[in-house]
């Protein structure tokens, strides 16, 4: 799913991750799945999994599966950089080959 | 196959989904992944409805058993979202649990064998008519 999976950040000691999804325009009851487990992997290691960048499809997927209000969404760059701002450890997983730049 | 039959492009997601669902859930719980036991997919087109059945070789089930992914238990469980997403896709969904591999349906029966037992996945009514004749 992603280009590094959240198991992968995981054993890495990443905790607070940032899912870009841009580009992901279909996903299924499995890819559901990944992304509840991965969130669940981080909140128990007291971590975080936020998204990002929400494609309609996606966000009616988490709306109609009740997960939207569990998983903490943001929308704009500027909510991003605010959000990783407030993060020690900020880690930008990507399921795009399109990586965003990093923080200043 | 649901484009050509007039659906347009929300609804061919939707459906292409529930399809996916549904021989997913078939090759996995049904089948328990065994590569010698079958999956049938058979779809009925006639003028307002398409009608798509996926069988599997498994011990079947009943809709009541399967939990509710949406109950607050269950809502970070990593699996058991796939009928729901094809009942909230589909206009009626239905599974027909038959001990004699009897579904009532002509095309899946002369699929069937006996012992069989029949998850039927969903019917979609066609929104809009096709432009084009009707193809079966």
């Amino acid at each position: 799913m992603a280009a590094k999976d959240d198991s992968g950040l995981l054993a890495d000691q990443r905790k607070l991750i940032l899912l870009n999804l841009a580009d992901v325009d279909y996903i299924d009851s499995s890819g559901i799945g990944e992304l509840v487990s991965g969130f669940t992997a981080v909140k128990n290691q007291s971590g975080d999994l936020k998204l990002l960048h929400l494609t309609k499809k996606v966000r009616d997927l988490l709306q109609i599966t009740k997960l939207y209000t569990v998983f903490d969404v943001f929308t704009d760059e500027s909510t991003r950089f605010e959000v990783l701002r407030n993060l020690p450890r900020p880690v930008i997983s990507s399921a795009t080959s399109r990586m965003f730049p990093p923080l200043a | 196959m649901a484009e050509a039959a007039g659906f347009g492009e929300d609804d061919c997601y939707r459906i292409g989904m529930s399809v996916r669902e549904g021989v997913i859930n078939a090759f996995h719980y049904g089948n328990e992944e065994r590569p010698d036991k079958k999956i049938h997919l058979a779809v009925d087109l006639t003028a307002d409805k398409m009608i798509i059945h996926v069988l599997d070789e498994g011990a079947g089930f009943l809709l009541s058993d399967v939990p509710d992914p949406l109950a607050e238990e269950n809502l970070l469980s990593t699996s058991g979202r796939g009928i729901f997403l094809m009942r909230a896709f589909m206009d009626e969904f239905n599974v027909d649990f038959r001990q004699n591999g009897w579904c009532g349906n002509r095309d899946v029966k002369e699929t069937a064998r006996p012992g069989e037992c029949f998850a039927e996945w969903p019917r979609r009514t066609r929104r809009q008519a096709p432009t084009g004749s009707v193809r079966k």
